[in-house]
């Protein structure tokens, strides 16, 4: 057996379980300080029970089975106190808004060096540091509604480092960036690298991370080591094929805003029955707003919005769920009914339709065993398939799907693709909203690019998502095989 | 001219016009107080100003109208004529001075200076710690609440028709994602504060300090107060 007095985090034959089930067993690595470790697996998979292993928050504050070792720095975890193993080994969360405390930028990060900090002319001059290795200089007095999800998750690493902390977890931090986003992530951990921070980043898949990462661990249900980080994907056709007689959606002049600023400027677009049509932009470039026009959830301020020829100001949000389902991306928020067959009939009672398509939607996203179950039981990738079937119940005609790929395994990915593939065959209108350029190269016949409330680009997907120009434009994630050549010729 | 105080002067400031404003038994003195308050709010910003005379005139209208002409069918009537134009004019002032202020308060006292002003006011920092929490997460519950109507209304579900009993038990479908969701939240908050080291004891140990202009500002609405207290409740003078 090696030395374990090294400089490294060393994890040892680590298992854990809550109950009877394992969620993983006899997971092994090393991190040394420099390096970037990515571990991949779907969800279910165990990474953030690994992650809150690697930082002692279970089994010390969170009970559970756990056998193995962890070693700090030769340190056995288990014997350091929780209060001292933070300022060594700290985490930032997948759900990064929970770890701001602070009203503004300048609070939370006040708010840990006060903790950590006693003299009042350190902590302006640490403050000043971070917010300038962090770049948020010029956000300090931001409030952090005001931010986006990339600056939060930006400003949620700041603090964390504020401990300096040898070692970081990251628990699943792309899940909510644009690619913009996820580039600004991969620059900053470049300096954390350099630094000599050890970094673990946890995740589905590591893209945009391809370059600073030293190694990568496989972790899924059964620790077998067989996924990949990169998709094979066959090429789409180039054109876009449209049944131009009859467009299902219409959008004419259409102009929207919540408060001040206008968030749709002058948007007109017509989309036909049977397209798989992807959404595309940076967050708050107003992809989930369009979708919310479609159904009625949203009304335009000026110009007009018609689904299959209703105008949607004339008609309620609840009636144009006949004809327009919406899988919303957190199944958790939607769950409100104590079965799984209760859950997916609910919209056909509301509409006083027959159960028929309910039945159909069961068998298709493969439930129909699950029918008595309490849906809050149901692992992550049924409850996706439960949200899809319960708005399939009402057979609408135009399904919008938003972020679909956001923390999902890929064996879910796969059900929602092959669903949408059979909603195509049977001329059906699908609407993705997503950041996963390989995703949208899967299922869609055309892509649209939004950037600051206006389409500036439609075409089909190898036109949009092979055109470098745009990609860069538009801060638009690349296809797995373009970034691979570009790796190569690198 | 701006005015710069702290948020402090800002909430004591306020509250002492709230208060005034119901000790003031004479129509002049509120009068002054109520002045005061709009003259405050345009050195904060005229924005403000006009968006305040915009709502508070129609609402003064009718106050005026009802204390005057129907003060006998008020619960609090105590005698005297059916129609009374100093006690409508009295009660308009007073209640023009008490919405002036709380619009001010309203627009321009930011969560954050509402815990400063806790902190300063030696409140236990427990209680300060958890209402900073509070205020920080209340956006995160107003989201999830609005993202599950969202569902709802996207399955066919109309949250706002019948009669009032059915639409109350139409929101308690609202009501268990949004407790689901709130009581994960609180989870992944304790959870960080774990991991962030958090010692109550050293919270908010760096508020900041009080200029001159502050201290003088307060000064003057504790003498107000007394002097009102005295005036209207003792009898002095």
């Amino acid at each position: 057996m090696e030395a374990i007095n090294n400089q490294e985090l060393r994890v040892v034959e680590l298992s854990c379980r809550y109950n009877k089930h394992w969620v993983f067993r006899n997971v092994s690595f090393t991190v040394k300080p420099g390096e970037i470790v990515g571990i991949v697996g779907p969800s279910g998979s165990g990474k953030t029970t690994l992650a809150c292993c690697l930082v002692g928050v279970i089994p010390k504050k969170i009970k559970a089975e756990v056998s193995g070792k962890i070693y700090v720095d030769g340190r056995d975890l288990s014997e350091i106190p929780f209060e001292k193993s933070i300022k060594i080994l700290n985490m930032v969360l997948q759900s990064y808004d929970m770890q701001i405390f602070g009203l503004t930028v300048r609070e939370d990060l006040l708010f840990t060096l006060e903790n950590i900090e006693h003299d009042g002319e350190e902590i302006k001059r640490r403050l000043n540091r971070i917010l300038k290795s962090f770049g948020l200089e010029k956000y300090v007095d931001y409030e952090v509604s005001e931010l986006s999800g990339g600056l939060r998750q930006r400003l949620a690493l700041a603090s964390t480092i504020l401990m300096n902390p040898k070692y970081i977890v990251l628990d699943d931090p792309t899940a909510n960036l644009d690619w913009r986003g996820v580039k600004e992530l991969a620059n900053i951990l470049t300096e954390l690298k350099k630094n000599k921070h050890g970094v673990i980043i946890m995740g589905r898949r590591l893209k945009g991370f391809e370059s600073i990462v030293d190694k990568v661990i496989y972790l899924n249900r059964s620790n077998t080591q067989n996924n990949s980080i990169m998709n094979s994907q066959n090429l789409p056709n180039d054109t876009v094929e449209r049944n131009i007689c009859e467009p299902v959606i219409q959008f004419r002049d259409v102009w929207f805003k919540y408060k001040r600023d206008f968030v749709l400027k002058n948007i007109s677009l017509d989309i036909y029955r049977g397209e798989s049509v992807t959404l595309m932009g940076l967050n708050g470039s107003g992809k989930t707003t369009l979708a919310k026009l479609i159904n009625g959830l949203l009304i335009p301020v000026k110009g007009v919005v018609r689904v299959l020829g209703i105008d949607t100001k004339t008609s309620s949000p609840a009636r144009m769920s006949r004809y327009v389902g919406f899988v919303f991306q957190d199944p958790d928020k939607h769950i409100i009914l104590d079965t799984v067959w209760d859950e997916v009939t609910f919209i056909a009672r509301n509409l006083g339709l027959s159960f028929d398509y309910a039945e159909e939607a069961l068998k298709l996203l493969k439930l129909e065993n699950l029918r008595n179950e309490a849906p809050y039981c149901l692992s992550m990738g049924e409850k996706v398939r439960l949200s899809i079937a319960s708005t399939l119940a009402s057979n609408p005609e135009i399904l919008i799907f938003d972020e679909p790929t956001t923390g999902q395994d890929e064996e879910t990915l796969v059900t929602i693709s092959l669903l949408i593939k059979k909603l195509k065959s049977k001329n059906k209108t699908s609407i993705i909203i997503t950041h996963d350029s390989d995703f949208a190269l899967e299922v869609s016949d055309r892509v649209i690019v939004m950037a600051d409330g206006v389409i500036v680009a439609d075409g089909s997907p190898k036109e949009i998502l092979f055109n470098n120009k745009l990609l860069e434009e538009y801060g638009l994630e690349p296809p797995s095989i373009l970034l691979s050549k570009t790796l190569e010729v690198g | 001219m701006k005015l710069e105080i702290s948020c402090v002067t800002k909430i004591l400031l306020l509250l002492s016009i709230i208060i005034l404003a119901f000790i003031c038994r004479d129509l002049l003195h509120l009068l002054i107080l109520s002045l005061t308050a709009f003259s405050i709010m345009a050195l904060l910003n005229r924005g403000m100003l006009f968006n305040c005379v915009k709502i508070v005139i129609p609402m003064l209208i009718v106050a005026f109208i009802t204390w005057t002409l129907f003060r006998s069918y008020s619960i609090f009537y105590a005698g005297g004529g059916d129609v009374d134009w100093y006690f409508g004019s009295f009660m308009t002032v007073r209640l023009s001075a008490v919405l002036a202020t709380s619009f001010i308060l309203v627009s321009t006292v930011k969560p954050l200076d509402l815990i400063k002003a806790l902190l300063f006011f030696k409140l236990p920092r427990k209680a300060v710690l958890v209402a900073g929490l509070t205020f920080r997460h209340i956006h995160t519950v107003a989201n999830d609440y609005r993202t599950i109507k969202e569902a709802l209304t996207s399955k066919g579900f109309e949250l706002d028709k019948g009669s009032l009993i059915k639409r109350i038990k139409n929101y308690s479908l609202v009501i268990v994602p949004l407790l689901v969701r709130c009581i994960e939240n609180a989870e992944k908050l304790s959870l960080a504060l774990e991991l962030r080291g958090i010692k109550i004891e050293n919270y908010g140990r760096f508020s900041e300090k009080l200029s001159g202009l502050d201290i003088l500002v307060m000064t003057i609405c504790v003498i107000c107060i007394v002097f009102a207290i005295l005036y209207y409740w003792i009898g002095v003078f």
